[in-house]
């Protein structure tokens, strides 16, 4: 047991947590919206947070995700939500697939290059019915002299419009597939999804498959689906926990400095206990979440057995303590909070995000609860 | 950062709910309807180790740490150990005897800790008074140098184990002028003239842990009975914070999944329209919120006693988080716990509501959760 980073952990924070503020200097006035600028920019992040060892969390043997990667994950995704999500959509559950899944050709040609920032990806999954559990996945792969020929649709890709690969799961032989296509393939079609204009950077898309030849040395499987499907839900999750937390301390962060700033009958609002017992919830939602958030990794980073359902706890938390302390630090930012770009704003938004994305707060309370049914 | 437990804890630990399930639990239901303490249990605690098994051996204890000691509160709720005795273990063992462990004389510590250890002796802390709660520095109760005794001249309020204590460890003002620099602590044993106690007081839960007033009118102690420095009370009072939000919270984390366990068999077992309502999205739902509350409490809880362990001063911000928490978020968990239970958890029969009652301190006893707003809010 130890409640507190190491110096070298502490260092990878800091030393990520100021690649990224830098990073996003540099990139205002980017329209992040357009695809090629964000690609760009994930590309350049890549490149700028492989020194800091923030890349090779999760994709290396030797540095499995643990407590300290995901507290720089979290200081990323405080900083900025809509970079972070699609970029680790690309590095840590695309690259993860490709580590834990893919042949050692695969592994050995797309890690390099998503971790050095020349290579972005998404992992398409979810289709129409959104619901994985319970019904069987109508992306279909036949395999042919060519190759296997995909075809079908999927729904919701995030960074689907950026990447430049596509990690296709859907139905091979007696069970599932994984197909590593290329964006502007023939037959493969991406179409921006109608979201909130603020989620645009995320380029969010569907993917139509339209008898898309993937070349063999493309394709993996047949998989264990059921083991496939729990690795991408585990790997989204510890993303949007980490976005959670994150926007649970910059929410605060805004709050805290209004309160202390800003002056009402004489003294700092901080001082009336309504305003500062409403920060105090927030800080103890944000600690709780923060360390819920950092058991989930290190049980997962040591292959504990229950870092599943710590996982879907901690991702139920984080999300829900999120739009709560996002909801909060509105109501004590009054007018101020509802500027789009207003930190509590963001954190409402990315907090609601989080609930839904990966596995839905609905099938994760179903998970836990199914486990104590046990 | 790391959470892992050592396999001698945990082995541990399960040894502490064995014993707790076959020396304890039986005799729990009685107790709860009946109000009472429960004596045998507490003894039988004492004869186990757990009364105070940080202390050194020299001292009655098994030297343990403090990780360990926090990990056997949480054992005793998780066995479905009820929270008046938990309480009445808390404030006997952290509140009292550790007290008089880290800042009374050697005499005094040979005294009393290893009785107190052992449960032959019961001890009790008295600081909050009718009219100080919250607000310790205004307390009242004062103790008057006369000679080479003091005389104590006063009343305590809400005092668990009160109206059994052998030893009590009572916090007056020997400088009233003064507000915290004015506070010292004093031993004073049942049967000083001029020291009774009230009657038990009847509350909504913590049934089984004995709570009363304290009174002293001209109550004469010998000088040598102060503990620790004059005019360190409060001090001292503040150093028990670490264990009171370790130590004294374990229990209602403990709880937590000992009503985990008990609603997830009931619905496991519960038929309704044809299934078990286990099978429900919204049984599960339940069981979920509170298995969520238990990780969370747990790791708040832990991170006081990895604080303490490794002899870091106390994280002020870090035990009020604690506290709050578990005051505030706990009793949401158990009202889904009753309601998995439908009418039978409004009954006594399956110990729901008893748990639901007990929690309700939560958020009041040691230091209210509005106190640890104000906390947090000030170091913000």
């Amino acid at each position: 047991m130890r409640y507190e980073f190491l110096e070298q952990e502490q260092k990878l924070i800091d030393e990520a947590g100021r690649v990224v503020g830098t990073a996003m200097a540099g990139a205002a006035g980017r329209d992040l919206s357009d695809p090629k600028q964000a690609g760009e920019l994930i590309k350049t992040l890549a490149g700028e947070l492989a020194a800091t060892g923030y890349m090779a969390a999760g994709l290396d043997d030797e540095a499995p995700l643990g407590v300290a990667a995901m507290a720089a994950m979290e200081t990323f995704a405080a900083a900025a939500p809509q970079v972070f999500i699609p970029f680790e959509m690309s590095t840590r559950v695309f690259g993860r697939l490709v580590r834990h899944h893919g042949t050692p050709e695969l592994r050995r040609t797309i890690l390099p290059a998503l971790q050095k920032g020349a290579l972005t990806g998404a992992v398409a999954l979810s289709e129409a019915a959104l619901n994985v559990v319970n019904d069987p996945l109508t992306v279909n792969g036949v395999r042919g002299k060519d190759g296997v020929v995909v075809s079908g649709q999927k729904g919701f890709v995030i960074n689907a419009g950026a990447a430049d690969m596509l990690l296709v799961v859907g139905a091979l032989d007696d069970g599932l597939g994984l197909f590593l296509v290329d964006r502007r393939a023939p037959g493969v079609t991406v179409t921006p999804a109608d979201v909130m204009a603020e989620y645009a950077p995320l380029h969010i898309g569907a993917v139509s498959l339209d008898n898309c030849v993937v070349p063999a040395d493309r394709v993996v499987g047949p998989v264990d689906g059921k083991q496939l499907i729990n690795d991408i839900r585990l790997w989204e999750n510890q993303v949007l926990i980490a976005v959670a937390v994150g926007q649970m301390n910059a929410a605060l962060l805004a709050a805290t400095a209004h309160a202390k700033a800003h002056r009402s009958g004489g003294r700092p609002v901080i001082a009336y206990q309504e305003v500062g017992f409403k920060l105090a919830e927030m800080l103890t939602q944000t600690q709780t979440a923060q360390l819920m958030a950092y058991k989930a990794a290190w049980l997962s980073a040591v292959g504990d057995r229950e870092a599943a359902v710590m996982t879907d706890c901690a991702k139920v938390f984080c999300a829900e303590a999120a739009e709560e302390v996002a909801g909060a630090a509105l109501r004590i930012l009054a007018a101020g909070g509802l500027a789009p770009a207003n930190p509590a704003a963001v954190a409402g938004r990315f907090a609601k995000l989080a609930q839904i994305a990966g596995t839905s707060t609905e099938i994760a309370r179903m998970n836990i609860g199914g486990e104590a049914l046990k | 950062m790391e959470f892992g437990f050592t396999r001698e804890q945990m082995m541990f630990k399960k040894e502490v709910i064995k014993f707790a399930k076959k020396e304890i639990v039986p005799r729990v239901e009685e107790h709860e309807l009946s109000g009472t303490f429960d004596m045998e249990s507490f003894r039988k605690m004492g004869e186990f180790g757990l009364l105070g098994m940080h202390f050194p051996e020299e001292y009655g204890g098994q030297g343990a740490d403090v990780v360990t000691t926090v990990l056997a509160g949480e054992a005793l709720g998780e066995a479905g150990v009820d929270g008046g005795l938990t309480l009445s273990y808390g404030a006997h063992t952290f509140l009292c005897a550790d007290t008089i462990f880290c800042h009374g004389t050697e005499a005094q510590k040979k005294k009393y800790v290893p009785r107190l250890a052992r449960g032959e002796i019961v001890g009790c802390m008295g600081l909050t008074e009718p009219d100080a709660g919250s607000d310790v520095a205004s307390l009242k109760t004062t103790a008057e140098k006369k000679g080479d005794r003091y005389v104590l001249n006063g009343s305590k309020m809400f005092i668990t184990n009160g109206p059994l204590a052998d030893v009590a460890l009572v916090y007056a003002k020997t400088d009233p002028a003064k507000r915290h620099e004015g506070i010292s602590a004093f031993i004073v044993e049942k049967g000083t003239r001029g020291f009774s106690t009230g009657n038990p007081l009847k509350k909504m839960g913590c049934r089984t842990s004995a709570t009363s007033e304290l009174f002293f009118q001209d109550c004469e102690i010998p000088a040598e009975n102060m503990v620790g420095k004059e005019g360190h009370g409060f001090l001292m009072a503040m150093q028990t914070v670490e264990w009171d939000r370790s130590a004294l919270l374990a229990p209602m984390v403990g709880v937590a999944k000992y009503v985990l366990e008990k609603s997830a068999d009931y619905a496991n077992k519960r038929v309704q329209f044809g299934k078990t309502i286990g099978e429900f999205q919204a049984t599960r739902h339940k069981l979920a919120n509170i298995r969520i509350f238990y990780e969370a409490a747990r790791l708040l809880v832990y991170r006081i006693a990895w604080f303490k362990s490794q002899g870091k001063p106390l994280n002020h911000l870090a035990a009020a988080v604690a506290k709050l928490f578990v005051g505030d978020w706990s009793l949401g968990p158990v009202n889904d716990a009753i309601l998995i239970h439908g009418g039978y958890g409004y009954c006594h029969e399956y110990i729901m509501e008893g748990v639901f009652r007990d929690n309700r301190l939560a958020p009041l006893g040691g230091g209210t959760s509005d106190i640890q707003k104000m906390i947090i809010s000030r170091m913000m």
